[in-house]
């Protein structure tokens, strides 16, 4: 068989049984645009369910009027920014769904839009590093004198950083880059650019267990693999750093660095 | 049942047949095959709105199912992300395969699919005959960019009907 003939075998491909014609979308359809959009979707009701239930715990439990306010002020400015980069994004969604004048001006639109999505989501999470500078200032009730306080801030305001790092280096990348990777390269090779070959790398257990959970579930199984992750990397990031304070704090009194019960008075005072 | 929706109905009718052979074009399972021609019906309809009548409508229909397919990404049962990987020991029912041609057509649409999502366009428009001008006006780049992109294209698919004979022997 030569290449020649694949025209006449193409002619001569006229199947009959074709499935019905439908104007409704009927299935569940996966195109990058769909799996972007619901896992937004997802990540906006996590935050908007999260962040105040995260808050109640600590600066609002205060007894100090002023700190609760300035903790309301917070969760209020922190919300209006979620709620801003998820309509900027559905407005993103809406734009791409209208088509279309030529493949490379559709693909290189939605390469662009999907970028520039991705460097406001992740200014989105560099926004939260101020509020965080803000946060930890609240829990020591700004009141750097006391002993152990500048330590307590340092903490906190180190545990946000690291968050904030590991959303924007591996979060992004799972829920959202992946996807705009392949666009990109899509983009790349229709307009003759050296694109990167897709590097056959390992399924990372995210893609594992989203695999699993969309076989059973369908998209739902990705909402669901979402939340999942989102409470165990939350839980794990807690735990891990706690267990190196613990560490931290039983090396620092065995080796008489720190002075334990200055410490639990400076812990006291923030409640 | 809307005007437009018979309108669109009609018109498509006469040009399912192609947009199902390029869902096979561009998935090897079944299930996928079907998904994928909804959803170019789907999305096609969804814009037919917009269709300004400045093309002919197979020319605009065959761009909508080319952009839906190159980004259409296989459902979770196989990979996640859009199939623009080798694809090796494709699986096709036997039973529809009877004779020589099917037995053929059943390699062709295995060789297609070793190619990339902008390969497989491009080869969709030698074996529609389109001229080199219309893929150029149809994928947005030069005439020039275009010609040579479906030669190597072709040259790639001789490659795999080359690897493809040697693997029968």
């Amino acid at each position: 068989m030569e290449l020649d003939n694949f025209k006449e075998l193409w002619n001569k491909d006229t199947r009959q049984d074709l499935p019905e014609i439908s104007l409704e979308k009927q299935r569940e359809i996966h195109s990058p645009m769909q799996m972007l959009k619901i896992n937004m979707e997802t990540e906006f009701w996590l935050m908007v369910i999260t962040l105040p239930m995260l808050l109640i715990g600590f600066p609002f439990a205060s007894g100090d009027t002023n700190i609760v306010i300035i903790s309301a002020f917070v969760v209020a400015l922190t919300l209006a920014f979620i709620i801003y980069f998820y309509s900027r994004f559905l407005k993103l969604y809406k734009i791409l769904r209208k088509s279309s004048i030529n493949t490379n001006y559709d693909l290189f639109n939605l390469k662009t839009q999907l970028l520039i999505s991705k460097e406001i989501y992740i200014s989105y999470y560099i926004s939260y590093i101020p509020l965080a500078f803000l946060l930890s200032l609240i829990k020591i009730s700004f009141h750097f004198e006391v002993k152990y306080n500048l330590a307590i801030f340092g903490v906190s305001f180190l545990i946000t950083l690291m968050l904030v790092w590991f959303i924007i280096k591996y979060w992004i990348y799972y829920m959202y880059g992946r996807y705009i990777e392949d666009v990109v390269r899509l983009v790349d090779e229709l307009n003759g650019l050296e694109a990167e070959s897709k590097k056959m790398r390992k399924n990372s257990w995210f893609e594992q267990s989203q695999r699993f959970f969309m076989n059973k579930f369908g998209l739902r199984g990705n909402i669901l693999n979402t939340v999942i992750w989102f409470v165990s990397v939350y839980i794990f990031i807690i735990g891990f750093l706690t267990l190196i304070l613990l560490l931290f704090i039983i090396i620092g009194v065995k080796l008489d660095f720190i002075d334990i019960q200055s410490l639990q008075k400076a812990l006291n005072s923030l409640n | 049942m809307s005007l437009m929706e018979k309108e669109f109905l009609e018109k498509i009718e006469k040009h399912k047949g192609v947009i199902f052979k390029i869902s096979k074009m561009y998935m090897d399972d079944r299930d996928d095959q079907n998904d994928l021609y909804q959803e170019i019906i789907y999305q096609a309809w969804k814009s037919y709105g917009d269709f300004q009548r400045r093309s002919d409508f197979s020319t605009w229909l065959y761009r909508t199912a080319l952009n839906t397919a190159i980004v259409f990404l296989r459902s979770e049962k196989k990979r996640s992300f859009i199939q623009n990987q080798r694809v090796e020991n494709l699986v096709v029912p036997q039973e529809s395969y009877n004779d020589a041609d099917d037995r053929h057509m059943k390699l062709m649409y295995e060789a297609i699919h070793q190619l990339s999502p902008i390969d497989k366009a491009l080869i969709f428009f030698f074996l529609e005959d389109f001229p080199g001008k219309e893929i150029a006006q149809q994928l947005g780049i030069t005439e020039v960019n275009a010609r040579v992109k479906l030669n190597r294209a072709k040259t790639k698919l001789k490659e795999i009907i080359e690897r493809q004979k040697k693997d029968q022997i």
